[in-house]
Protein backbone atom coordinates (compact mmCIF):
# COMPACT_ATOMS: atom_id res chain seq x y z
CA UNK A 1 0.00 0.00 0.00
CA UNK A 2 2.45 2.06 0.75
CA UNK A 3 4.73 1.19 -2.01
CA UNK A 4 1.72 2.12 -4.58
CA UNK A 5 1.14 5.52 -3.04
CA UNK A 6 4.28 6.70 -2.72
CA UNK A 7 5.48 5.55 -6.12
CA UNK A 8 3.72 8.15 -8.04
CA UNK A 9 6.28 10.89 -7.77
CA UNK A 10 4.71 12.61 -4.61
CA UNK A 11 7.60 14.29 -3.26
CA UNK A 12 6.57 17.92 -3.00
CA UNK A 13 3.02 16.92 -2.70
CA UNK A 14 1.92 19.22 0.16
CA UNK A 15 -1.46 18.46 2.53
CA UNK A 16 -2.77 20.94 5.04
CA UNK A 17 -4.81 18.68 7.85
CA UNK A 18 -6.83 20.59 10.11
CA UNK A 19 -8.80 19.40 13.25
CA UNK A 20 -9.26 20.43 16.41
CA UNK A 21 -8.52 17.19 17.71
CA UNK A 22 -4.54 17.46 18.11
CA UNK A 23 -4.69 13.10 17.92
CA UNK A 24 -6.78 12.99 14.81
CA UNK A 25 -4.37 15.70 13.25
CA UNK A 26 -1.44 13.44 14.63
CA UNK A 27 -2.33 10.24 13.17
CA UNK A 28 -3.67 11.47 9.89
CA UNK A 29 -0.31 13.41 9.55
CA UNK A 30 1.20 10.33 10.14
CA UNK A 31 -0.31 8.20 7.72
CA UNK A 32 -0.14 10.66 4.78
CA UNK A 33 3.70 11.42 5.90
CA UNK A 34 4.42 7.35 5.03
CA UNK A 35 2.54 7.63 1.85
CA UNK A 36 5.08 10.42 1.24
CA UNK A 37 3.57 13.83 1.42
CA UNK A 38 4.40 16.60 2.99
CA UNK A 39 1.99 17.79 5.79
CA UNK A 40 0.77 20.94 7.62
CA UNK A 41 -1.79 21.35 10.36
CA UNK A 42 -3.78 24.18 12.02
CA UNK A 43 -6.11 23.25 14.84
CA UNK A 44 -8.95 25.79 13.57
CA UNK A 45 -11.25 27.51 10.74
CA UNK A 46 -9.24 30.53 10.81
CA UNK A 47 -5.23 28.38 10.43
CA UNK A 48 -7.07 26.86 7.39
CA UNK A 49 -7.77 30.13 5.67
CA UNK A 50 -4.21 31.67 7.03
CA UNK A 51 -2.13 28.20 5.72
CA UNK A 52 -3.76 28.15 2.56
CA UNK A 53 -2.89 30.84 1.45
CA UNK A 54 0.71 30.71 2.92
CA UNK A 55 1.57 27.16 2.47
CA UNK A 56 -0.30 26.45 -1.03
CA UNK A 57 -1.24 22.61 -0.24
CA UNK A 58 -2.48 20.98 -2.98
CA UNK A 59 -5.08 19.59 -0.63
CA UNK A 60 -6.42 20.01 2.31
CA UNK A 61 -8.48 18.10 4.64
CA UNK A 62 -10.85 19.82 6.49
CA UNK A 63 -12.97 18.64 9.66
CA UNK A 64 -16.39 20.10 9.79
CA UNK A 65 -16.48 21.18 13.80
CA UNK A 66 -14.12 23.70 14.30
CA UNK A 67 -14.11 26.35 16.37
CA UNK A 68 -15.05 29.24 14.10
CA UNK A 69 -15.37 28.79 11.21
CA UNK A 70 -16.43 25.61 10.38
CA UNK A 71 -14.96 22.95 7.52
CA UNK A 72 -18.09 23.71 5.69
CA UNK A 73 -17.37 27.93 5.92
CA UNK A 74 -13.71 27.44 5.22
CA UNK A 75 -13.88 25.35 2.47
CA UNK A 76 -16.92 27.56 1.19
CA UNK A 77 -14.59 30.71 1.40
CA UNK A 78 -11.68 29.13 -0.61
CA UNK A 79 -13.94 28.40 -3.54
CA UNK A 80 -15.46 31.84 -3.59
CA UNK A 81 -11.75 33.16 -3.69
CA UNK A 82 -11.29 30.63 -6.41
CA UNK A 83 -9.08 27.93 -5.04
CA UNK A 84 -9.13 24.78 -7.18
CA UNK A 85 -7.27 22.62 -4.83
CA UNK A 86 -9.01 19.10 -3.36
CA UNK A 87 -10.63 19.40 -0.32
CA UNK A 88 -11.38 16.83 1.99
CA UNK A 89 -13.93 16.89 4.30
CA UNK A 90 -14.11 14.21 7.51
CA UNK A 91 -16.74 14.15 9.79
CA UNK A 92 -18.44 12.57 12.56
CA UNK A 93 -21.62 14.20 11.49
CA UNK A 94 -22.11 12.35 8.24
CA UNK A 95 -26.06 12.70 7.34
CA UNK A 96 -27.23 12.73 4.05
CA UNK A 97 -27.49 16.25 4.90
CA UNK A 98 -24.39 16.96 6.14
CA UNK A 99 -22.81 15.10 3.07
CA UNK A 100 -24.90 17.51 1.00
CA UNK A 101 -24.29 20.35 2.66
CA UNK A 102 -20.06 19.83 2.32
CA UNK A 103 -20.90 19.18 -1.46
CA UNK A 104 -22.18 22.47 -1.96
CA UNK A 105 -19.51 24.34 -0.29
CA UNK A 106 -17.37 22.64 -2.91
CA UNK A 107 -15.77 19.92 -1.25
CA UNK A 108 -14.49 16.61 -3.36
CA UNK A 109 -14.77 13.94 -1.05
CA UNK A 110 -16.62 13.39 2.28
CA UNK A 111 -15.09 10.62 4.71
CA UNK A 112 -17.40 10.34 7.50
CA UNK A 113 -15.35 9.41 11.19
CA UNK A 114 -14.50 6.72 11.78
CA UNK A 115 -13.29 5.49 8.47
CA UNK A 116 -10.03 3.70 7.03
CA UNK A 117 -7.09 5.67 6.73
CA UNK A 118 -6.31 3.88 3.67
CA UNK A 119 -9.43 5.79 2.35
CA UNK A 120 -8.00 9.04 3.59
CA UNK A 121 -4.62 8.31 1.70
CA UNK A 122 -6.62 7.22 -1.64
CA UNK A 123 -8.98 10.23 -1.56
CA UNK A 124 -5.92 12.68 -1.22
CA UNK A 125 -4.14 10.39 -4.24
CA UNK A 126 -7.24 10.43 -6.52
CA UNK A 127 -7.12 14.42 -5.88
CA UNK A 128 -3.29 15.60 -6.53
CA UNK A 129 -3.65 13.13 -9.46
CA UNK A 130 -6.67 14.88 -10.73
CA UNK A 131 -4.72 17.89 -10.60
CA UNK A 132 -1.86 16.96 -12.35
CA UNK A 133 -3.84 15.95 -15.50
CA UNK A 134 -3.76 18.22 -17.77
CA UNK A 135 -6.93 20.44 -18.48
CA UNK B 1 -68.90 -11.01 33.21
CA UNK B 2 -69.25 -12.47 29.78
CA UNK B 3 -72.26 -10.56 28.50
CA UNK B 4 -70.85 -7.30 29.79
CA UNK B 5 -67.58 -8.20 27.70
CA UNK B 6 -69.78 -8.81 24.54
CA UNK B 7 -71.73 -5.58 25.47
CA UNK B 8 -68.85 -3.93 25.05
CA UNK B 9 -67.28 -5.27 21.68
CA UNK B 10 -70.75 -3.65 20.58
CA UNK B 11 -69.67 -0.19 18.78
CA UNK B 12 -70.61 2.81 20.43
CA UNK B 13 -73.16 3.81 18.18
CA UNK B 14 -74.78 0.54 18.39
CA UNK B 15 -75.09 0.49 22.22
CA UNK B 16 -76.73 3.92 22.29
CA UNK B 17 -79.40 3.03 19.58
CA UNK B 18 -79.78 -0.22 21.86
CA UNK B 19 -79.82 2.10 24.96
CA UNK B 20 -81.93 4.65 23.19
CA UNK B 21 -84.64 1.44 21.76
CA UNK B 22 -84.25 0.02 25.45
CA UNK B 23 -85.13 2.99 27.34
CA UNK B 24 -87.98 4.03 24.71
CA UNK B 25 -89.74 0.32 25.11
CA UNK B 26 -89.72 0.90 28.96
CA UNK B 27 -91.71 4.28 28.87
CA UNK B 28 -93.70 3.65 26.51
CA UNK B 29 -94.57 -0.19 28.31
CA UNK B 30 -95.13 2.08 31.71
CA UNK B 31 -97.60 4.89 29.71
CA UNK B 32 -99.22 1.91 28.09
CA UNK B 33 -99.79 0.05 31.32
CA UNK B 34 -101.23 3.80 32.56
CA UNK B 35 -103.54 4.31 29.69
CA UNK B 36 -104.86 0.56 29.58
CA UNK B 37 -105.61 0.96 33.25
CA UNK B 38 -107.52 4.22 33.07
CA UNK B 39 -109.21 4.00 29.81
CA UNK B 40 -110.39 0.23 30.99
CA UNK B 41 -111.25 1.87 34.57
CA UNK B 42 -113.39 4.51 32.78
CA UNK B 43 -115.38 2.34 30.28
CA UNK B 44 -115.79 -0.63 33.56
CA UNK B 45 -116.87 2.56 36.04
CA UNK B 46 -119.22 3.80 33.09
CA UNK B 47 -120.93 0.25 33.10
CA UNK B 48 -121.67 -0.02 37.04
CA UNK B 49 -122.84 3.30 37.08
CA UNK B 50 -125.41 2.55 34.46
CA UNK B 51 -126.40 -0.99 36.84
CA UNK B 52 -126.64 1.10 40.04
CA UNK B 53 -128.85 3.64 38.22
CA UNK B 54 -130.66 0.67 36.61
CA UNK B 55 -131.34 -0.28 40.25
CA UNK B 56 -132.30 2.57 41.53
CA UNK B 57 -135.23 2.44 39.24
CA UNK B 58 -135.66 -0.54 39.80
CA UNK B 59 -136.08 -0.01 43.51
CA UNK B 60 -138.37 2.41 42.70
CA UNK B 61 -140.56 0.72 40.68
CA UNK B 62 -141.16 -1.71 43.44
CA UNK B 63 -143.86 0.29 44.99
CA UNK B 64 -146.08 -0.54 41.99
CA UNK B 65 -148.07 -3.68 41.47
CA UNK B 66 -147.27 -5.53 39.79
CA UNK B 67 -143.53 -5.59 39.79
CA UNK B 68 -142.58 -4.65 35.98
CA UNK B 69 -139.00 -4.03 35.45
CA UNK B 70 -138.88 -1.06 32.79
CA UNK B 71 -137.72 -2.97 29.38
CA UNK B 72 -133.86 -1.52 28.77
CA UNK B 73 -131.02 -3.32 27.80
CA UNK B 74 -130.46 -4.09 31.45
CA UNK B 75 -132.08 -7.54 32.57
CA UNK B 76 -133.50 -7.01 35.79
CA UNK B 77 -134.82 -9.20 38.26
CA UNK B 78 -136.31 -9.25 41.96
CA UNK B 79 -136.08 -12.40 44.08
CA UNK B 80 -137.21 -12.89 48.19
CA UNK B 81 -133.98 -13.86 50.10
CA UNK B 82 -134.96 -17.68 49.72
CA UNK B 83 -134.49 -17.49 46.15
CA UNK B 84 -138.27 -17.42 44.67
CA UNK B 85 -137.84 -14.78 41.20
CA UNK B 86 -140.95 -12.62 41.91
CA UNK B 87 -140.31 -10.73 38.95
CA UNK B 88 -140.22 -11.14 35.50
CA UNK B 89 -141.86 -14.39 36.67
CA UNK B 90 -141.15 -17.58 35.27
CA UNK B 91 -137.42 -16.83 34.70
CA UNK B 92 -134.79 -19.29 36.34
CA UNK B 93 -132.87 -16.90 39.15
CA UNK B 94 -129.97 -15.22 37.94
CA UNK B 95 -128.43 -15.23 41.70
CA UNK B 96 -126.16 -18.26 42.72
CA UNK B 97 -127.52 -19.02 46.67
CA UNK B 98 -123.99 -17.40 47.77
CA UNK B 99 -125.00 -14.62 45.86
CA UNK B 100 -128.51 -14.41 46.94
CA UNK B 101 -127.21 -14.56 50.71
CA UNK B 102 -124.51 -12.10 50.39
CA UNK B 103 -126.56 -9.15 48.38
CA UNK B 104 -129.39 -9.73 51.11
CA UNK B 105 -126.57 -8.31 53.26
CA UNK B 106 -125.44 -5.90 51.26
CA UNK B 107 -124.75 -4.51 47.43
CA UNK B 108 -122.48 -7.04 45.59
CA UNK B 109 -121.03 -6.60 41.86
CA UNK B 110 -120.13 -9.72 40.01
CA UNK B 111 -118.19 -10.12 36.52
CA UNK B 112 -119.08 -13.70 34.82
CA UNK B 113 -121.14 -15.42 32.36
CA UNK B 114 -125.06 -14.93 32.83
CA UNK B 115 -127.37 -16.82 30.83
CA UNK B 116 -129.44 -14.63 28.97
CA UNK B 117 -127.17 -11.70 29.05
CA UNK B 118 -123.65 -13.34 27.38
CA UNK B 119 -120.27 -14.70 27.87
CA UNK B 120 -119.38 -11.26 29.45
CA UNK B 121 -121.94 -9.67 31.79
CA UNK B 122 -121.81 -7.86 34.91
CA UNK B 123 -124.65 -8.20 37.88
CA UNK B 124 -125.32 -5.70 40.41
CA UNK B 125 -127.81 -7.18 43.22
CA UNK B 126 -129.13 -4.90 46.15
CA UNK B 127 -131.57 -6.04 49.31
CA UNK B 128 -134.97 -3.59 48.56
CA UNK B 129 -138.10 -3.36 50.47
CA UNK B 130 -140.78 -4.53 48.10
CA UNK B 131 -144.11 -3.33 47.71
CA UNK B 132 -145.25 -4.19 51.13
CA UNK B 133 -142.21 -3.74 53.17
CA UNK B 134 -140.91 -7.20 52.55
CA UNK B 135 -137.00 -8.18 51.87
CA UNK B 136 -135.96 -8.36 48.40
CA UNK B 137 -133.34 -8.65 46.75
CA UNK B 138 -132.78 -6.72 43.39
CA UNK B 139 -130.61 -7.67 40.81
CA UNK B 140 -129.88 -5.99 37.57
CA UNK B 141 -127.30 -7.37 34.80
CA UNK B 142 -125.66 -6.31 31.59
CA UNK B 143 -123.14 -7.61 29.05
CA UNK B 144 -119.59 -6.33 29.23
CA UNK B 145 -118.96 -7.52 25.86
CA UNK B 146 -117.97 -3.69 24.56
CA UNK B 147 -115.58 -3.45 27.82
CA UNK B 148 -113.56 -6.35 26.86
CA UNK B 149 -113.71 -6.03 23.03
CA UNK B 150 -112.24 -2.36 24.02
CA UNK B 151 -109.77 -4.31 26.62
CA UNK B 152 -108.48 -6.40 23.58
CA UNK B 153 -108.02 -3.92 21.34
CA UNK B 154 -106.21 -1.56 23.48
CA UNK B 155 -104.11 -4.27 24.05
CA UNK B 156 -103.57 -5.22 20.32
CA UNK B 157 -102.64 -1.38 19.59
CA UNK B 158 -100.32 -0.86 22.63
CA UNK B 159 -98.59 -4.19 22.27
CA UNK B 160 -97.89 -3.18 18.09
CA UNK B 161 -97.40 0.11 18.95
CA UNK B 162 -94.80 0.26 21.61
CA UNK B 163 -92.44 -1.93 20.04
CA UNK B 164 -92.53 -0.24 16.37
CA UNK B 165 -92.17 2.97 18.37
CA UNK B 166 -89.27 1.73 20.42
CA UNK B 167 -87.90 0.76 16.75
CA UNK B 168 -88.14 3.83 15.26
CA UNK B 169 -86.58 5.93 18.17
CA UNK B 170 -83.92 2.81 17.97
CA UNK B 171 -82.92 3.93 14.22
CA UNK B 172 -83.08 7.49 15.16
CA UNK B 173 -80.82 7.12 17.65
CA UNK B 174 -78.60 4.91 15.24
CA UNK B 175 -78.39 7.61 12.57
CA UNK B 176 -77.77 10.25 14.90
CA UNK B 177 -75.18 9.04 16.31
CA UNK B 178 -73.49 8.24 13.57
CA UNK B 179 -74.18 11.55 12.40
CA UNK B 180 -72.54 12.99 15.76
CA UNK B 181 -69.72 10.40 15.49
CA UNK B 182 -69.28 11.08 11.99
CA UNK B 183 -65.88 13.99 12.71
CA UNK B 184 -64.55 11.13 15.54
CA UNK B 185 -64.49 8.38 13.13
CA UNK B 186 -62.94 11.18 10.68
CA UNK B 187 -60.49 11.58 12.80
CA UNK B 188 -59.92 8.03 13.71
CA UNK B 189 -59.05 6.85 10.46
CA UNK B 190 -56.67 10.12 9.87
CA UNK B 191 -54.83 9.38 13.22
CA UNK B 192 -53.87 5.79 11.77
CA UNK B 193 -52.47 7.16 8.64
CA UNK B 194 -49.98 9.51 10.70
CA UNK B 195 -46.60 8.12 11.37
CA UNK B 196 -43.68 9.93 12.67
CA UNK B 197 -42.18 9.61 8.70
CA UNK B 198 -44.55 12.93 8.04
CA UNK B 199 -43.53 15.23 11.07
CA UNK B 200 -45.73 18.07 11.28
CA UNK B 201 -48.88 16.40 10.33
CA UNK B 202 -52.25 17.05 12.21
CA UNK B 203 -56.06 15.59 12.32
CA UNK B 204 -57.90 17.74 10.38
CA UNK B 205 -59.52 20.21 12.72
CA UNK B 206 -63.49 19.82 12.80
CA UNK B 207 -65.59 23.13 12.83
CA UNK B 208 -67.25 24.70 15.77
CA UNK B 209 -66.71 24.49 19.46
CA UNK B 210 -68.01 21.24 20.32
CA UNK B 211 -66.76 18.97 22.47
CA UNK B 212 -65.56 17.04 19.13
CA UNK B 213 -63.64 19.94 17.97
CA UNK B 214 -62.06 20.57 21.40
CA UNK B 215 -61.13 16.27 21.33
CA UNK B 216 -59.56 17.84 18.09
CA UNK B 217 -57.33 20.31 19.22
CA UNK B 218 -56.48 18.22 22.17
CA UNK B 219 -55.38 15.14 20.26
CA UNK B 220 -53.42 17.83 17.72
CA UNK B 221 -51.41 19.43 20.96
CA UNK B 222 -50.84 16.01 22.07
CA UNK B 223 -49.20 15.08 18.49
CA UNK B 224 -46.87 18.43 19.17
CA UNK B 225 -46.09 17.49 22.59
CA UNK B 226 -45.12 13.79 21.02
CA UNK B 227 -42.84 15.47 17.84
CA UNK B 228 -41.29 17.33 20.57
CA UNK B 229 -40.01 14.78 22.56
CA UNK B 230 -39.18 12.73 19.39
CA UNK B 231 -37.38 15.10 17.99
CA UNK B 232 -35.48 15.68 21.15
CA UNK B 233 -34.58 12.03 21.87
CA UNK B 234 -33.34 12.38 17.80
CA UNK B 235 -31.26 15.25 18.45
CA UNK B 236 -29.68 13.69 22.07
CA UNK B 237 -29.31 10.35 19.90
CA UNK B 238 -27.49 12.05 16.88
CA UNK B 239 -25.54 14.07 19.07
CA UNK B 240 -24.36 11.21 21.40
CA UNK B 241 -23.09 9.36 18.07
CA UNK B 242 -21.13 12.20 16.68
CA UNK B 243 -19.33 12.46 20.33
CA UNK B 244 -18.93 8.47 20.25
CA UNK B 245 -17.45 8.74 16.34
CA UNK B 246 -15.12 11.15 17.56
CA UNK B 247 -13.01 8.99 20.11
CA UNK B 248 -13.65 5.80 18.09
CA UNK B 249 -11.99 7.51 14.51
CA UNK B 250 -8.75 7.86 17.31
CA UNK B 251 -8.82 4.59 18.32
CA UNK B 252 -9.04 3.54 14.97
CA UNK B 253 -6.31 5.13 13.26
CA UNK B 254 -4.00 4.68 16.48
CA UNK B 255 -4.68 0.88 15.86
CA UNK B 256 -4.36 0.92 12.08
CA UNK B 257 -1.05 3.23 12.51
CA UNK B 258 0.08 0.27 14.60
CA UNK B 259 -0.80 -2.68 13.01
CA UNK B 260 1.34 -0.33 9.79
CA UNK B 261 4.47 -0.34 11.68
CA UNK B 262 4.84 -2.99 14.33
CA UNK B 263 8.10 -2.64 14.62
CA UNK B 264 8.75 0.45 15.67
CA UNK B 265 8.56 -0.25 19.23
CA UNK B 266 8.06 3.48 20.66
CA UNK B 267 5.38 4.07 18.14
CA UNK B 268 3.30 1.06 19.49
CA UNK B 269 3.59 2.40 23.12
CA UNK B 270 2.76 6.07 21.86
CA UNK B 271 -0.31 4.25 20.27
CA UNK B 272 -1.42 1.96 22.66
CA UNK B 273 -1.12 4.34 25.29
CA UNK B 274 -3.14 7.17 23.01
CA UNK B 275 -5.70 4.30 22.23
CA UNK B 276 -6.39 3.71 25.85
CA UNK B 277 -7.15 7.38 26.56
CA UNK B 278 -9.64 7.14 23.85
CA UNK B 279 -10.85 3.57 25.30
CA UNK B 280 -11.34 5.66 29.09
CA UNK B 281 -12.82 9.16 26.79
CA UNK B 282 -15.23 6.85 25.40
CA UNK B 283 -16.26 5.04 29.09
CA UNK B 284 -16.38 8.47 30.42
CA UNK B 285 -18.66 9.66 27.57
CA UNK B 286 -20.96 6.55 27.99
CA UNK B 287 -21.55 7.23 31.42
CA UNK B 288 -22.28 10.53 31.05
CA UNK B 289 -24.88 9.61 28.25
CA UNK B 290 -26.33 7.12 30.60
CA UNK B 291 -26.47 9.40 33.65
CA UNK B 292 -28.97 11.76 31.55
CA UNK B 293 -30.55 9.13 30.00
CA UNK B 294 -31.63 7.85 33.61
CA UNK B 295 -31.90 11.76 33.92
CA UNK B 296 -34.90 12.01 31.47
CA UNK B 297 -36.59 8.82 32.48
CA UNK B 298 -36.69 10.22 35.84
CA UNK B 299 -34.59 7.23 37.43
CA UNK B 300 -31.66 9.41 39.10
CA UNK B 301 -31.95 8.56 42.89
CA UNK B 302 -30.07 10.45 45.11
CA UNK B 303 -31.36 8.11 47.86
CA UNK B 304 -31.72 8.81 51.24
CA UNK B 305 -28.24 9.59 52.30
CA UNK B 306 -26.78 13.07 53.68
CA UNK B 307 -23.28 14.74 52.89
CA UNK B 308 -21.93 17.68 54.47
CA UNK B 309 -21.18 20.21 51.54
CA UNK B 310 -17.78 21.78 52.01
CA UNK B 311 -16.62 18.48 53.32
CA UNK B 312 -17.60 16.75 50.06
CA UNK B 313 -15.74 19.41 47.81
CA UNK B 314 -12.60 19.62 49.80
CA UNK B 315 -12.76 15.64 49.66
CA UNK B 316 -13.54 15.33 46.04
CA UNK B 317 -10.96 18.21 44.66
CA UNK B 318 -7.90 16.75 46.92
CA UNK B 319 -8.75 13.60 44.68
CA UNK B 320 -9.20 15.38 41.22
CA UNK B 321 -5.80 15.43 39.25
CA UNK B 322 -5.26 19.15 38.63
CA UNK B 323 -3.66 21.67 35.86
CA UNK B 324 -0.91 23.14 36.51
CA UNK B 325 -1.00 26.73 37.21
CA UNK B 326 -4.89 27.00 38.50
CA UNK B 327 -5.21 27.60 41.95
CA UNK B 328 -8.60 26.21 43.26
CA UNK B 329 -9.24 27.42 46.60
CA UNK B 330 -12.52 25.69 48.76
CA UNK B 331 -14.27 27.96 51.39
CA UNK B 332 -17.55 28.16 52.88
CA UNK B 333 -19.84 27.02 56.06
CA UNK B 334 -20.65 23.34 56.68
CA UNK B 335 -24.23 22.30 55.12
CA UNK B 336 -25.88 19.24 55.14
CA UNK B 337 -27.71 18.05 51.78
CA UNK B 338 -29.36 15.30 50.55
CA UNK B 339 -27.72 12.69 48.54
CA UNK B 340 -24.71 10.79 48.78
CA UNK B 341 -21.23 11.93 48.49
CA UNK B 342 -20.58 10.41 44.92
CA UNK B 343 -23.86 12.56 43.93
CA UNK B 344 -21.94 15.76 45.46
CA UNK B 345 -18.56 14.52 44.36
CA UNK B 346 -19.92 14.19 40.38
CA UNK B 347 -21.62 17.65 41.03
CA UNK B 348 -18.28 19.65 41.87
CA UNK B 349 -16.22 17.56 39.47
CA UNK B 350 -17.65 18.30 36.52
CA UNK B 351 -17.93 22.00 37.41
CA UNK B 352 -14.13 22.40 38.18
CA UNK B 353 -13.05 20.08 35.61
CA UNK B 354 -15.46 22.57 32.99
CA UNK B 355 -13.86 25.69 35.15
CA UNK B 356 -9.95 24.45 34.78
CA UNK B 357 -10.28 24.84 31.23
CA UNK B 358 -10.80 28.13 30.89
CA UNK B 359 -9.67 29.66 34.17
CA UNK B 360 -6.27 31.93 33.87
CA UNK B 361 -4.80 30.78 37.26
CA UNK B 362 -7.60 30.39 40.03
CA UNK B 363 -11.02 28.99 40.59
CA UNK B 364 -12.78 29.07 43.81
CA UNK B 365 -14.95 27.15 45.60
CA UNK B 366 -17.59 28.01 48.22
CA UNK B 367 -20.33 26.90 50.33
CA UNK B 368 -23.23 28.59 51.94
CA UNK B 369 -26.29 28.49 54.07
CA UNK B 370 -29.05 30.81 52.73
CA UNK B 371 -32.23 29.68 54.50
CA UNK B 372 -33.55 26.70 53.51
CA UNK B 373 -30.69 26.55 50.40
CA UNK B 374 -27.99 25.65 50.30
CA UNK B 375 -25.61 26.73 48.03
CA UNK B 376 -22.71 26.18 46.15
CA UNK B 377 -20.29 28.92 43.86
CA UNK B 378 -17.83 27.48 41.73
CA UNK B 379 -16.44 30.54 40.12
CA UNK B 380 -12.94 31.08 37.92
CA UNK B 381 -10.81 34.19 36.39
CA UNK B 382 -11.37 32.84 32.56
CA UNK B 383 -13.01 34.98 29.73
CA UNK B 384 -16.44 34.05 31.43
CA UNK B 385 -19.26 32.14 29.22
CA UNK B 386 -19.77 33.78 25.91
CA UNK B 387 -22.64 36.02 25.85
CA UNK B 388 -24.48 33.82 23.36
CA UNK B 389 -24.21 30.77 25.20
CA UNK B 390 -25.16 32.20 28.70
CA UNK B 391 -28.73 30.87 28.03
CA UNK B 392 -27.99 27.61 26.72
CA UNK B 393 -25.00 26.48 29.08
CA UNK B 394 -26.79 23.56 30.73
CA UNK B 395 -28.18 22.56 27.07
CA UNK B 396 -26.31 18.78 26.54
CA UNK B 397 -23.51 19.42 23.68
CA UNK B 398 -23.69 22.73 24.20
CA UNK B 399 -19.87 24.27 23.99
CA UNK B 400 -18.09 27.23 24.88
CA UNK B 401 -17.19 28.04 21.06
CA UNK B 402 -19.89 26.86 18.89
CA UNK B 403 -18.06 23.82 18.08
CA UNK B 404 -15.48 21.05 19.30
CA UNK B 405 -12.70 22.53 21.79
CA UNK B 406 -11.33 18.84 21.79
CA UNK B 407 -8.37 20.62 23.41
CA UNK B 408 -10.58 21.38 26.41
CA UNK B 409 -11.49 17.54 25.88
CA UNK B 410 -15.65 18.02 26.82
CA UNK B 411 -18.16 16.89 25.19
CA UNK B 412 -20.85 19.51 26.34
CA UNK B 413 -22.01 17.43 28.88
CA UNK B 414 -20.32 18.41 32.41
CA UNK B 415 -22.45 21.20 32.62
CA UNK B 416 -25.99 19.41 31.71
CA UNK B 417 -25.18 16.56 34.15
CA UNK B 418 -24.87 19.55 36.72
CA UNK B 419 -28.22 20.80 36.16
CA UNK B 420 -29.86 17.10 35.88
CA UNK B 421 -28.13 15.93 39.53
CA UNK B 422 -29.45 19.40 40.97
CA UNK B 423 -32.82 18.80 39.33
CA UNK B 424 -32.90 15.43 40.89
CA UNK B 425 -32.84 16.77 44.77
CA UNK B 426 -35.29 19.94 43.50
CA UNK B 427 -32.55 22.42 43.20
CA UNK B 428 -31.21 24.52 40.53
CA UNK B 429 -27.90 25.98 38.44
CA UNK B 430 -27.16 29.82 37.31
CA UNK B 431 -24.54 30.20 35.20
CA UNK B 432 -23.46 34.20 34.89
CA UNK B 433 -20.34 35.85 34.20
CA UNK B 434 -18.31 38.83 36.49
CA UNK B 435 -18.20 38.27 40.38
CA UNK B 436 -16.49 36.98 42.34
CA UNK B 437 -13.83 37.05 39.95
CA UNK B 438 -15.00 38.56 37.07
CA UNK B 439 -14.75 34.79 34.77
CA UNK B 440 -17.44 32.37 34.74
CA UNK B 441 -19.25 31.61 37.99
CA UNK B 442 -22.25 28.56 38.28
CA UNK B 443 -24.29 28.57 41.48
CA UNK B 444 -25.74 25.39 42.46
CA UNK B 445 -28.78 25.95 45.08
CA UNK B 446 -30.24 22.61 46.82
CA UNK B 447 -32.52 22.33 49.78
CA UNK B 448 -30.94 21.25 53.00
CA UNK B 449 -31.97 17.61 54.20
CA UNK B 450 -34.30 17.98 56.55
CA UNK B 451 -33.73 17.00 60.37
Amino acid sequence: MLGSTNGGGLAGRRVLVVDDDPKFVRIAVRRLERAGYDCVTGESGDHALWAVADQQPDVIVLDVMMPHPSGIEVCRHLRADGWTGGVVVVSARSSPADRAAAERAGSDVFLGKPFPLDDLVSAVGRLIARDRRPA
Amino acid sequence: MPHVAAVRRLSLRTRLALLAAAGAMLVLSIGALLLYRDVSGELSRAITDELTVRADDLAASLDTEPITPAPSSVVAQVVTPSGQVLAPAGLAPVLTADELARAARGEVIVDRAIAGVGEHARLLAQPMRGPVGEEVVGVVATSTASLAEARERLTIVLGLAGPVLAAGIGAAAWFLTGAALRPVRRMSNEAATISMAEPGRRLAQPAGDDEIAELGRTLNAMLARIEMTIAHERAFIDDAAHELRSPLAVLRGELELTADDPQDAEAVAQGVASALEETDRLARLTEDLLTLARADAGQLDPGDARTELLGAAEECLRRLPHRDGVRIEVSGEPVTVRGDATWIHQIVTNLVVNAERYARSRIVVTTARDGELALLVVADDGAGFPAALLEQAFDRFSRGDGARTRSGGGAGLGLAIVSSLADAVGGTVRASNGPPLGGACVKVEVPVAGP
